[in-house]
């Protein structure tokens, strides 16, 4: 995979991720049931783990996703040397959405002791995320674009 | 900046436009959440209105008003046990009848308007025992019902489509929708003008008994 497809494919998980974080954070704040074909969504949406400090954890995911998006969209366009940079904070943003899935996962099986597919389907991108993440750092620091080379 | 910046910058735009349009759309369109009143705080008054069909002791401090849908099984089922708490009880309980007519059963507006046309021949619970015996019947049935009770029939068929019937049916509809009624059967339970809300019949008979007990 070229390093542009690989920067592409982070960018469409992150959008991906994205718009599952931003849907939790949407029915957490209206209260709606959680649409759910697992049947734990609600209880997991309902535990006092689904809040930190206040804010639901949905909305630590949106932003999440979102800034690891920013950082492939910016990425291309920034000088060489800020490209280097920029693999770091990647491998930096992924390793902690891995880390973090991982808990949310561990507090849904042994804590709540329900599965929501949503947070599945997100700890499945953050996942992904973290794995391209170390591919990047791994590649050649500058980003070739075929059409500007 | 680089084309392929500009490129994933307006393709995570469109999504962020897409969501956010998409969430202010269910915003805007979500159903308007009946006010919340908490049922325990009911007042007699707030569910009670003259002319309703109505059994048993008319001075009872033990007063049950029902919201019942005459194509819900679960309605027929909850009037049996009303009927044996109102034999229990004799003399000591009041029962009111409210329509509450679910959208999921396709007759049970028809069906409320006959029992309520019934009810202006004075034969409402007979209708109501006809209806939940068959709760199938088409329209020519519900005819034969009402010839059966011996009712006139060009009044019945005259108030089963009248506006007032129709108005009587939704005025019950808004009240049971005011206290956030959105199944059949519910009940209220006062003793004296203390209430509470029973939703489904299957604890009913136990609440009335701790309500007696008290009596």
């Amino acid at each position: 995979m070229s390093s542009v497809q690989l920067n592409r494919a982070m960018f469409a998980l992150a959008v991906a991720g994205l718009v599952v974080a931003g849907l939790l954070w949407y029915w957490h704040a209206q209260n709606a049931e959680v649409p759910c074909t697992t049947a734990g969504c609600d209880k997991v949406a309902q535990h006092p783990t689904s809040r930190l400090f206040g804010v639901p954890v949905a909305a630590y995911g949106t932003l999440f996703y979102l800034s690891f998006a920013l950082l492939c969209a910016v990425r291309p366009s920034v000088s060489a040397e800020k490209q280097r940079l920029f693999a770091h904070l990647l491998l930096l943003w992924g390793s902690t959405g891995f880390v973090v899935s991982a808990y949310l996962t561990y507090l849904e099986l042994f804590v709540i002791h329900a599965i929501c597919q949503w947070c599945v389907v997100s700890a499945i991108i953050a996942t992904a995320l973290f794995a391209l993440s170390i591919l990047a750092w791994r590649q050649p620091a500058v980003l070739t674009i075929p059409s500007e080379a | 900046m680089k084309s392929e910046t500009r490129f994933l910058l307006i393709m995570l735009g469109l999504v962020l436009v897409l969501g956010a349009g998409l969430a202010a759309l269910n915003y805007y369109t979500r159903p308007p959440k009946p006010p919340e009143v908490n049922p325990t705080e009911v007042k007699l008054s707030d569910v009670l209105a003259p002319g309703r069909p109505e059994k048993g002791n008319p001075n009872a401090r033990v007063v049950i008003v029902e919201f019942s849908d005459l194509q819900c099984p679960s309605c027929r089922r909850g009037s049996e046990v009303v009927e044996q708490l109102l034999l229990k009880y004799e003399g000591k309980i009041r029962l009111v009848y409210r329509h509450f007519p679910l959208d999921i059963h396709q007759r049970a507006r028809m069906y409320a308007q006959a029992a309520e046309a019934a009810h202006r021949q004075g034969k409402f619970w007979e209708m109501q025992d006809l209806i939940f015996n068959e709760q199938e019947a088409d329209e020519k049935r519900i005819e034969e019902f009402a010839r059966s009770l011996g009712l006139n029939m060009e009044q019945f068929r005259k108030d089963m489509k009248s506006r007032e019937v129709m108005m009587t049916v939704a005025q019950d509809m808004a009240v049971g929708q005011r206290f956030g009624i959105n199944s059949t059967p519910t009940y209220f339970l006062f003793v004296g003008d203390k209430g509470q809300m029973i939703r489904g019949h299957t604890s009913l008979a136990q609440e009335v008994e701790k309500a007696m007990e008290g009596e």
